[in-house]
């Protein structure tokens, strides 16, 4: 099992302070008898308490004695920077019980494993009666969804009868309330759509625009839930999925017609957003074979952990389950077979024009994907006379780089002033790196700030 | 395109006021042709998301016309391995960052260089202070003079490549190449500050005029003497100073002159000793305040007369090497003539702050072994190590150990003396003091450990030798006060050992 590196194990920070945390206990004074063997790294870490903290490799999977609620917490990524950092005093030991005690758990438990559907526990209560009970709870929800969006399609018409010039002068309550509305209503993804309102109707130069095609979308999702059984399979999953209807992982693996492909996943980019304490975390794969892209998305609310087993950089060989949709890109690992650093050659466009073309084919076929992945060859950044940043392809076009990305020197220090590949994510306007490719070497630029 | 014109337009003043709906691109009618039924306000944002979606999924790139940079040249050193990288972005992050400047040194030594990624960090590390200039250039390779040179923030290669910088860069970056061109040529630097002199404000002035201690000369004279006739106090204070530290200089001359009838030694007395007669000078006159003589200065001498005062700052302009011709004496015996002597603080004081000017080594041992005099002088006078870092090396060590002898650590006063002399150590200390420092270190770890040690621990740390580090990390009490010293070393070891394999 090869190791991670710094920059992989500091990326799996929950947040900063985390981080930093984890970093002053990376030193090899903090801990007391180390170890490792192929499959798992442990430790024993004097705090307020002796703590005992374990990492499987395989996953990362971490575990730890302490009280922290963070997930991993500074321990591990202190154990696992030690690693990093001077291996040599992380010796190749016999684990003591505790470790194999978990490791054993952890291979014992279900979960871990390949969801098979065929393999799946049968249930063992009347599953007649379960089966009723949640089309009931189903139908219950169609109802209050379809309540809910004709209230939103009044609220709606007054907000555009009035015009938007009335609707900029309003407080932000008043999208909030709509927002709160459509939870009650269960459609969180319209939901979700309608907090950034407030955002978008103060936004500055061409708001108006931005709000227009906003408002668009929204009644586009509107007519396609309105007539939702007359849609094609693949499109109706996509206004599903706009709406707020989710799949349950379990669901998706049970599910035989969903999409599997097998392939060595480039994982090229990661991205962690936070609002309202839940944690959202994008992770882009690309297959090596395939050329497909793929979303892995993970949720953690508050303290809870987010997925730390895909590090970008790596690649991944393994069969990832396809969310059914009409561009299709979300995706669960269904199974994972093995994983090694680095990221062969790069499986990327050769400009901006082929990366037109395929993010109007996701758009044609699903107008409410917000974000395209995109995968550029030859792209050479550069900066503007008002310290703007753009990105140059090789047939001299240029696309914006949006303003929140927060590395545009790393990516510069990179390039070298020669062309890069970059994989980034594209919004229509302006593309948001997340990782680099220079001379065989992938950077990760999806953090808030290096190191 | 003024179809989505029109839409915008329409969607801004309200769809309540303009009965007309926008027209589309025909091959989009059918597709929104169901909306008819919906009603007005739906069918138009149907009509407009159709036309919000085609203009979307039908997007081109456009032609940028920014110019390119030039791209920088190829890496003949290979990178720093993995393991090392960790260590570096550990350091950049802010944690055991004291220990980047021997890393850098260390990594540049081996010839290996740093990736591009952690460049722009380095950079930010530097605050384009010099030294750590060097060492982030030295250890960069290739890239990072490229980069350097992209950020007006970073370019400490300002002055060769953007000398219209001095004209319209900031007050930080016109500094750093004031001092970068005194580096190179003092004389042409101070041209070029002559050109602009009278334009500033008195704070740049004083700003500029501090950078010309670097490469300062006889030849900066003449301008340092039209400086005492500034408009600003401060710049006049800085020129009277920069002027005392030039012994050739006509100003050093009138101070001597103004010196010599002040004087007299005669021997005398029970035991026939020698002793200074010292006569006060008179009120300063309007020549001697524009040679910076303050009847009423602030700071160090604030305490004294009037009279005193301005004895104090005439000796302290004086070259010292006139004292020992005039009289004979070697500095330990000019200090011994003036013992007991009405004004022989005043006489010390001027003697300490000429020994700091002058960098007079002798006077600054002879100051040290007398502590008689030198109890009364003022702290601001004496920063701590301002005459024990004037002494050579190996007398350094000595005073160390045996100030370490005589107050080992719980001393404060003593402390910020020997941290000072500690720190002015290039690299690292040599083997037996470092040995003798440890171990005090690890007896006040285990009994009391004094609170100013706490604030220096870490920049102790950075100058214990690398070869103790290894017999540097044992024996420390199970809680360790001096644990951040500790985690440096071993951070330092690790560090070290992993640069040294790759």
């Amino acid at each position: 099992m090869e190791t991670l590196t710094a920059a992989q194990v500091l990326a799996l920070a929950p947040d900063p302070a985390s981080a930093r945390a984890g970093q002053s206990l990376a030193g090899p004074a903090k801990w007391s008898a180390p170890g490792r063997n192929t499959r798992s790294v442990w430790g024993e870490c004097q705090g307020s308490a002796l703590y005992r903290t374990q990492v499987d490799l395989g996953g990362p999977a971490f575990h730890c004695s302490c009280p922290s609620r963070k997930f991993p917490c500074k321990h591990g990524l202190g154990l696992l920077l030690l690693l990093a950092t001077a291996p040599v005093r992380v010796p190749e030991a016999t684990p003591p019980a505790w470790v194999e005690a978990w490791i054993a758990k952890r291979d014992a438990d279900p979960a871990k494993k390949t969801a098979d559907p065929a393999a799946a526990p049968a249930i063992p209560e009347a599953p007649a009666r379960r089966d009723a009970e949640r089309e009931k709870r189903a139908a219950k929800r169609e109802d209050r969804v379809r309540a809910g969006l004709a209230e939103l399609q009044t609220w709606l018409g007054d907000l555009v009868r009035q015009g938007f010039a009335h609707a900029r002068e309003q407080p932000a309550r008043f999208f909030d309330a709509m927002a709160a509305r459509m939870i009650d209503a269960q459609a969180p993804g319209v939901a979700r759509r309608l907090r950034t309102w407030p955002g978008i109707f103060a936004s500055g130069e061409a708001w108006a625009d931005r709000a227009l095609e906003e408002t668009g979308a929204l009644q586009w999702l509107l007519n396609g839930a309105a007539r939702l059984d007359t849609l094609p399979a693949p499109l109706r999953a996509s206004v599903r999925a706009a709406v707020g209807w989710t799949t349950s992982e379990q669901d998706l693996l049970a599910n035989p017609d969903a999409e599997r492909i097998d392939d060595r996943w480039q994982i090229v980019g990661q991205r962690v957003e936070e609002e309202d304490r839940l944690r959202t975390q994008r992770t882009w794969l690309v297959g090596e074979r395939s050329r497909r892209a793929a979303l892995c998305l993970s949720f953690a609310a508050g303290n809870q952990p987010l997925d730390v087993s895909l590090v970008p950089g790596r690649t991944l060989d393994a069969t990832l389950v396809f969310h059914p949709s009409a561009a299709p890109l979300r995706a669960s690992v269904a199974e994972r077979r093995d994983s090694t650093a680095g990221i062969g050659e790069a499986a990327a466009w050769e400009d901006f024009e082929e990366a037109a073309r395929y993010t109007a084919g996701w758009v044609s076929t699903d107008p409410w994907l917000e974000r395209a992945p995109w995968f550029v060859r030859g792209c050479l950044p550069v900066r503007g006379d008002g310290g703007n940043w753009r990105l140059r392809d090789a047939a001299g076009n240029a696309v914006d780089l949006a303003r929140e990305f927060a590395q545009p020197w790393p990516l510069l220090a990179v390039s070298g002033g020669r062309p890069v590949t970059v994989f980034g994510e594209w919004n229509g306007r302006v593309l948001l790196p997340l990782g680099v490719v220079a001379e065989g070497r992938f950077v990760a630029l999806g953090r808030e700030a290096l190191p | 395109m003024s179809a989505w014109k029109d839409c915008v337009t329409a969607a801004l003043l309200g769809t309540g006021r303009d009965p007309a709906m926008p027209g589309l691109p025909t091959a989009l009618e059918p597709a929104v042709a169901p909306a008819k039924k919906l009603g007005r306000e739906a069918e138009f944002l149907t009509r407009a998301g159709a036309l919000a979606w085609w203009r979307r999924a039908g997007w081109k790139p456009s032609v940028d016309n920014i110019a390119p940079v030039v791209s920088a040249t190829g890496e003949t050193l290979p990178c720093v391995r993995l393991a090392c990288m960790a260590h570096l972005r550990v350091m950049l992050g802010g944690h055991c960052a004291e220990a980047l400047p021997e890393w850098l040194g260390e990594a540049a030594r081996r010839r290996r260089r740093i990736p591009p990624e952690l460049l722009p960090a380095l950079l930010d590390w530097t605050r384009q202070r010099r030294e750590r200039m060097e060492l982030a250039m030295a250890a960069g390779g290739a890239r990072v003079r490229w980069l350097a040179a992209q950020n007006p923030e970073w370019d400490f290669t300002a002055a060769d490549n953007h000398p219209e910088r001095w004209e319209t860069g900031s007050r930080e970056q016109r500094a750093a190449i004031l001092c970068r061109w005194r580096g190179a040529d003092p004389e042409q630097a101070r041209a070029k500050l002559e050109a602009v002199w009278s334009d500033e404000p008195a704070a740049v002035r004083l700003a500029f005029l501090c950078m010309l201690k670097n490469g300062l000369s006889l030849d900066d004279e003449l301008f340092l003497e039209r400086a005492l006739d500034d408009r600003g106090k401060e710049v006049r204070a800085m020129a009277a100073n920069l002027l005392a530290c030039l012994p050739g200089s006509e100003f050093v001359a009138r101070m001597t002159a103004r010196a010599v009838p002040l004087f007299a030694c005669k021997k005398g007395g029970v035991l026939g000793r020698a002793a200074f007669d010292i006569t006060l000078p008179g009120v300063a006159d309007a020549a001697a305040q524009r040679d910076g003589l303050d009847p009423k200065p602030a700071g160090a001498y604030r305490a004294f007369g009037e009279k005193a005062a301005l004895l104090a700052q005439i000796v302290a302009a004086v070259p010292l090497t006139h004292w020992q011709q005039t009289f004979g004496q070697e500095p330990a015996a000019l200090l011994k003539t003036l013992e007991k002597n009405d004004f022989a603080r005043a006489v010390t004081c001027g003697w300490v702050q000429a020994a700091i000017r002058q960098s007079d080594a002798a006077w600054a041992q002879a100051l040290l072994q007398t502590p008689a005099a030198m109890q009364d002088v003022p702290a601001e006078l004496l920063r701590p190590g301002a005459l024990s870092c004037l002494l050579p090396e190996a007398a350094r060590v000595t005073l160390l150990k045996e100030m370490i002898r005589r107050h080992g650590l719980g001393d404060r006063d003593a402390w910020h003396e020997m941290e000072a002399m500690i720190v002015s150590f290039p690299d690292h200390l040599p083997v037996p003091l470092a040995q003798d420092l440890l171990r005090e270190l690890r007896m006040v770890a285990g009994v009391e450990f004094p609170l100013h040690l706490r604030y220096s621990q870490t920049r102790l740390a950075t100058k214990i030798p690398p070869k103790l580090l290894p017999f540097a990390l044992d024996d420390w009490p199970e809680i360790n006060p001096a644990a951040d010293f500790v985690a440096l070393l071993a951070f330092r070891r690790d560090a070290l050992a992993a640069l040294a394999q790759s």
